[in-house]
């Protein structure tokens, strides 16, 4: 195979053959051995860092000079020195927490021997300088970086609510009475895409891979909350310690992998912080928090502590639903040898547990109905990074996790279900005595769940600069990533079950269920490299997975590559015009899967228990039951990841203090999991009873039987669900009129999301209106579909007065249009399939007739009209204060004027009030 | 400064005691369409009925010589108009009636047209709906039942006669009253027979039973349940693979002609008292010509979200033997569905949903021991509410 084929192969990324990943690792061996530096030593940059404010130093910030990849930490009297790069001009990045992010260009020449002083603003209120807002990033892929000062002014109860500070997302309020899914990117929310974002908490993603939460996959009876099949519960992520945030809506590395649509990076403190004490209140919610960060100078390290405990009711007059969250944390920092070859090590635990309650109110209850949803979670983050200034390395990264979780689903009820009830309780296929149930009965389930899951990844990169403005930057690395559970699944008595429904279910123990185990190797190239006075960024990487492993070189699911590009062209900058401060052009195109998670991999089987024999006559002697059982695998071995193929291209440019980013992506997601009917005929005999005499006890052996065949479906997991996003996402940063202390920043985007609910063919059945079933199937043409647009603009006005220590933050929001249609298709079997295999074209007479006219699933001409919505405006308010060093106060209103217009469907006569209700809360922090 | 604020609040005090009247009043004046044949004495024997639908308090009036009725000091709303009247014809009475939903929100002036109604060999004795309680609290409702009682005095078939419940519910206006003369029904449900196997002796009834068990006494039936259905006489069981309902040996099953698979697999009237109920014999000799007849007779109903279609069979009125409109309250009468020539009234349980509790006919008088039930074509006047259900009870 050549090269070039087997690039090909790569970009056709399909599972492929072994030789190509021997050839591949045989490379990344290569590039990481003959290469050895370049040019002559560089120069070793000496500095000094304090505080702004205070003048005093500020030790334990980090250094970074990105062009080398070089970095270090700030000693306690705030002194660092780190090795740059030969090259006119570096740029010199420092970042400390509780401090705005510094970043400089540095000319090389008016370095000499000098030190450098930097000087760090304090975030406060005081200084002329906080970033309140989400800060779009200028890098080679699109995404936006939230810090802390920002999410403290959105005054969130969860990460869900910091996501409104995204261009195209629709602020809403805190809502905690059901879980949160996260969308990147799109109109509403789905399984997919929720699952396919994949959110790393201090480098290591947490995982949903393992959640089985789900009385059965093969029905949807869950009372409880549940995320099985999606992303995870963003209300499950506390913001009080997290330091920044970034939201990757572009091409990520391929250090990040198991995802489709995105990544959110999330940082939690590490350093220094007062003890901050938080009470936050608002019509629902009640939080309150408690943080520490300390630093213990003698050796470098850090010891931050955070708890957070928050409350909330659904409707505070009848506080029986609610949901309830503590977390706490410790991590534990320290920096050795700072001066010579640094080595980073963080350890973080946390641990976590939220339950949603339902209850019923006491007086119109009865005694011990309860349902409930608990998870408690601790999970163990280890990372860290090493400079270890060799000719081969220039960093070493690490991150190990482990997270445990049980996660509880439970409920306690009666089950009153109309009259006496006939089930079976077998577990084997074949005729089995039934059970008739009492009409009542008080009964409870669980279902217990713990998943298991472990992360390591290393990552090594070398900087190579190869002459003035041409660096050169080769990452490689590893991770594996298991999930398992471990839990006991659904527990509950067969002889008195839960539910009663046409799907018959049994228990099933998650422990049985194999491991999830995935790893993969990747390599990037980062070019950076000067032409003129223009700059060329080129960021090419290829990540092999193997999804499912049976070892190094074995595959349960396969081998799938992720090739994916990015470049950055900055071809307009102050050395070569005089309006534009900087204009650059940037593309991506990139590959990503998603693993199917245990749910879809290893469901539930199938039960079917065909009643043979029903004989009730109200005396216990002589009622006689039997119930034929028949159990079928639902596992699709043909089952695949998901895909999703990413483009984006964009524009930035910067003149004066005016700032705008423009991107335009296309995202094509593929073989997204579902589930499908699967239909078979089941032969089965029934027993006639016409001809037992009355007041004796039925002989099955001895009864006339009618042999019956029925069609039955039970529900598989298969791939088929498609996404298509695309749109542009803007924001202009219009800068600070100073005279009226406002800065004003203007984004938003518009969406289109297109999604397929079929991409193959399925079989359908309509509901029978006698005793004679349909002997028949139709299979359906795929392609149903679903189409929302939205444009959107968020003008964002922050007013910043120093002088009174008071931000006050207006965002007028508007909704130009919102559109949201059904595409034309024309549900109609292809044609009928019948028990013994056979089939027959659906003909256009068919569709009248009435055998079969229940076949033709017959829309409303009105069902495929356009809803296109008005444009909507909101308005929502934030206020903060520091009333002093040790006291702020926040505020904030959603649409406060209460605008909520009235909008008719036309698809279906009913309305709808937009906009949510007006909504307001406070906090009060003490800071000491 | 104090003498504008002194002019401010005059003005505001007088502008409180100009006061508006509490409400409008309007005169309605009512024309009764007798036709040509009723005889003139008869007229203005009718009784003419207007019942508020918002605050449920009715209004009665006779029609003068002039055929109009009217009716004065009438407050704006949404009226049921109730026309009834009878004529005796040697030893039989016809009764008639008329209904009408009028809207009052000016002086109005309207007809009511009067229609004999029919009669038929069987009536609905009684119908009890709502379900019970149970010990828990939870709700059952395996224990409705529907009776029906040979009303003549001679010997009477069941056989092939078939329970219908009307498709809309009683929480919208009449889907189908665009269609004219017929029932379109959500289900039939048929007695089995040749024509002549159940026989129903004169004064005696049949049960058909959701389930046909003592619910009373069976321990897996609720002890809190009024009825005793082990003596019903046929029973509704949805012959289904997966369906986990009781089938009782010694009490046939109803012909499932018409009932759309449900997720609850099981024949169950509204439990609130929604569904307007019929018995009907359907053209056909056999099963299969019956069923043939319901397949000719489709209709088609958008689902409220577009997304699809349902089909239901009409019957046409004549084939109606008797109707009885169940509504779920006097406010929710104003939805009713049968046409007055099938009931010109309604009847409802005012103890809710699960109370125990049914409705049943009056008794008109005994002959020779032998009990005849009111059937004025009006259940408003024939039946009883807030019945403890009395199943095979003629007395």
């Amino acid at each position: 195979m050549s090269e070039a084929e087997c690039l090909a192969d790569i970009f056709r990324s399909q599972p492929f053959n072994f030789s190509m990943l021997k050839r591949i690792v045989f490379y990344l061996c290569f590039f990481a051995f003959i290469t050895r530096g370049f040019g002559q030593t560089p120069a070793v940059v000496r500095g000094n860092v304090t505080d702004e404010k205070t003048r005093e130093a500020v030790g334990f910030a980090r250094i970074h000079i990105p062009e080398a990849d070089s970095w270090t930490y700030s000693d306690e009297s705030g002194n660092f020195s780190i090795t740059a790069i030969n090259a006119a001009f570096f740029t010199l990045e420092v970042r400390c927490l509780g401090f705005e992010d510094y970043t400089k260009i540095i000319r090389s020449s008016s370095l000499k021997d000098s030190t450098l002083d930097i000087e760090l603003i304090p975030v406060s209120y005081d200084m002329k300088e906080v970033t309140v807002l989400a800060k779009y990033n200028e890098g080679i892929t699109a995404s936006s970086t939230v810090g802390s000062a920002a999410i403290e002014l959105v005054q969130p109860a969860s990460l869900a609510d910091v996501m409104q500070l995204l261009p195209g997302n629709i602020s809403t309020n805190p809502e905690l009475k059901s879980a949160q899914k996260i969308s990147i990117r799109e109109i509403g929310d789905d399984n997919n895409s929720a699952m396919g974002t994949s959110i790393l908490i201090d480098g290591a993603p947490v995982s949903n891979n393992a959640n089985l939460q789900t009385f059965s996959t093969s029905s949807s009876d869950n009372n409880f909350i549940t995320t099985v099949g999606s992303g995870i519960d963003l209300r499950q992520i506390s913001t009080d310690n997290i330091e920044s945030v970034e939201f990757i809506a572009g091409i990520p590395s391929v250090t990040l992998g198991d995802l489709t649509s995105g990544a959110v990076l999330i940082r939690t403190k590490a350093g220094y912080t007062p003890l901050e004490a938080k009470l936050k209140t608002d019509e629902k919610i009640k939080q309150f928090s408690l943080g520490k960060g300390f630093r213990l100078n003698s050796d470098q390290s850090a010891l931050n502590l955070n708890f957070d405990y928050l409350q909330s009711f659904d409707d505070i007059r009848s506080k029986y639903n609610g949901f309830n969250r503590i977390t706490a944390e410790i991590g534990y920092s320290k920096i050795f040898g700072p001066l010579q070859l640094p080595l980073t090590f963080n350890a973080k635990l946390n641990g976590y547990s939220s339950i949603d309650d339902k209850k019923k109110d006491p007086d119109a209850m009865v005694a011990g109905e309860t349902t409930r949803s608990k998870d408690q979670g601790l999970r163990l983050n280890i990372y860290g990074k090493w400079l270890p200034k060799l000719n081969l390395l220039t960093n070493l990264e690490y991150s190990f996790s482990v997270s445990y979780t049980h996660q509880l689903s439970s409920e306690a009820k009666y089950r009153s279900l109309d009259g006496p009830q006939l089930i079976s309780t077998a577990l084997t296929d074949g005729e089995h005595p039934g059970l008739y149930l009492p009409s009542e009965q008080f009964t409870s389930y669980v279902i217990d769940g713990k998943p298991l899951s472990i992360f390591a990844q290393l990552t090594a990169t070398k900087v190579f600069n190869f002459g003035e403005g041409f660096f050169d930057k080769i990452l490689c690395g590893f991770d594996y990533h298991r999930d398992e559970n471990l839990g006991k699944g659904s527990v509950y008595n067969l002889a008195n079950p839960p539910f009663i429904s046409q799907y018959s279910s049994r228990p099933k123990k998650y422990s049985d269920i194999p491991a999830l185990r995935n790893y993969s190797v990747y390599l990037e190239d980062k070019l950076s490299l000067q032409l003129l006075e223009t700059v060329l960024d080129v960021r090419a990487g290829l990540r092999i997975n193997n999804f499912q492993a049976n070892g190094l070189f074995k595959s349960a699911l396969g081998f799938y590559a992720e090739p994916r590009l990015n470049a950055e062209y900055n071809f307009l900058s102050k050395k070569n015009n005089r309006i534009f401060d900087k204009m650059a052009v940037r593309i991506g195109i990139g590959k990503t899967y998603k693993t199917p998670p245990l749910l879809y991999l290893y469901p539930n089987k199938a039960y079917f228990d065909l009643i043979s024999l029903n004989y009730y006559t109200g005396n216990p002697e002589l009622n006689t039951a039997i119930v034929d059982t028949r159990i079928f695998d639902t596992t699709n071995s043909g089952l695949k990841p998901a895909e999703n193929l990413k483009k984006e291209a964009g524009l930035i440019f910067r003149i004066k203090n005016v700032k705008a980013t423009i991107t335009a992506f296309a995202e094509k997601l593929t073989n997204g999991f579902g589930f499908t009917s699967n239909y078979v005929f089941l032969k089965y005999n029934r027993y006639q009873t016409q001809n037992i005499p009355a007041g004796t006890k039925p002989d099955p052996g001895m009864l006339e039987k009618i042999l019956t065949t029925v069609p039955v479906s039970y529900q598989m997991p298969i791939n088929n669900q498609e996404t298509r996003k695309s749109g542009v996402e803007y924001s202009f940063d219009l800068g600070k009129i100073k005279s009226i202390y406002t800065s004003f920043t203007i984004d938003g985007a518009w969406f289109r999301t297109k999604r397929i609910l079929h991409t193959i063919p399925y079989q359908f059945k309509p509901a029978g209106s006698n005793d004679n079933p349909y002997q028949y199937i139709g299979v359906y043409p795929a392609g149903d579909s679903n189409i929302s647009e939205r444009l959107n603009t968020n003008c964002r006005m922050i007013t910043h007065i120093p002088k009174l220590r008071l931000i006050l933050s207006t965002t007028v929001q508007v909704i130009w249009y919102d559109l949201f249609f059904i595409p034309q298709y024309d549900e109609v079997p292809m044609y009928l399939i019948y028990a013994d295999g056979s089939t027959q074209p659906f003909t256009a007479e068919m569709r009248s007739n009435p055998e079969y006219i229940r076949f033709v699933i017959n829309k409303d001409q009105n069902y495929y009209l356009k809803e296109l919505m008005p444009p909507l405006p909101q308005v929502n308010f934030r206020l903060s204060k520091e009333i002093n060093e040790n006291l702020k106060l926040s505020f904030y209103a959603n649409n406060f004027t209460n605008y909520r217009p009235v909008y008719e469907y036309r698809r279906s006569g009913s309305f709808i009030r937009r906009n949510p209700f007006v909504y307001f809360g406070a906090e009060i922090k003490f800071l000491f | 400064m104090k003498k504008a604020l002194f002019f401010v609040s005059l003005i505001l005090l007088m502008g409180s005691c100009i006061k508006e009247p509490d409400f409008h009043s309007y005169q309605v004046k009512l024309y009764i369409d007798f036709g040509s044949d009723f005889p003139q004495a008869e007229k203005e024997h009718a009784t003419v009925t207007l019942v508020n639908q918002t605050n449920v308090y009715s209004l009665n009036e006779n029609p003068g010589s002039d055929g109009f009725a009217r009716f004065s000091g009438i407050e704006p709303g949404i009226y049921s108009v109730t026309v009834s009247d009878s004529v005796a014809e040697g030893l039989q009475t016809a009764y008639y009636s008329g209904r009408k939903t009028i809207n009052v929100f000016d002086n109005l002036t309207d007809s009511v047209k009067l229609s004999v109604n029919t009669t038929g060999n069987f009536v609905i004795k009684e119908i009890y709906f709502s379900g019970s309680t149970t010990p828990a609290g939870k709700k059952y409702y395996a224990d409705q039942f529907i009776e029906i009682f040979n009303n003549t005095n001679q010997t009477q078939y069941a056989d092939g006669i078939s329970v219908l419940i009307h498709e809309s519910s009683n929480t919208a206006p009449n889907f189908w009253a665009g269609i004219k003369d017929t029932i379109v029904a959500e289900m039939v449900w048929t007695i089995p027979g040749n024509g002549n196997q159940y026989p129903v002796l004169p004064g005696k009834s049949i049960v058909i039973a959701q389930d046909g068990i003592n619910h009373r006494d069976d321990p897996n039936g609720n002890p809190l349940s009024p009825v005793n259905l082990g003596n019903a006489d046929f029973e509704f069981y949805v012959n289904k693979y997966n369906n986990k309902d009781i089938d009782v040996p010694s009490v046939p099953n109803m012909i499932r002609d018409y009932t759309v698979d449900d997720l609850l697999e099981e024949v169950t009237f509204a439990v609130h008292g929604g569904s307007a109920i019929a018995i009907a014999k359907i053209p056909g000799e056999t099963d299969g010509d019956r069923k043939a007849y319901l397949n000719n007779h489709l209709v088609a109903k958008l689902w409220a979200s577009g997304s699809n279609t349902s089909f239901y069979p009409k019957i046409a009125d004549k084939y109606i033997i008797d109707a009885v409109e169940t509504v779920q309250d006097e406010a929710h009468a104003v939805y009713k569905r049968f046409t007055p020539d099938l009931d010109a009234g309604y009847t409802y349980i005012t103890t809710g949903s699960y109370s125990g509790k049914g409705v049943r006919r009056k008794i008109k008088e005994v002959v020779n021991g032998r009990v005849v039930y009111q059937d004025t074509n009006n259940s408003t006047a024939d039946f009883l509410k807030d019945v403890d259900p009395n199943p095979k009870v003629n007395d």
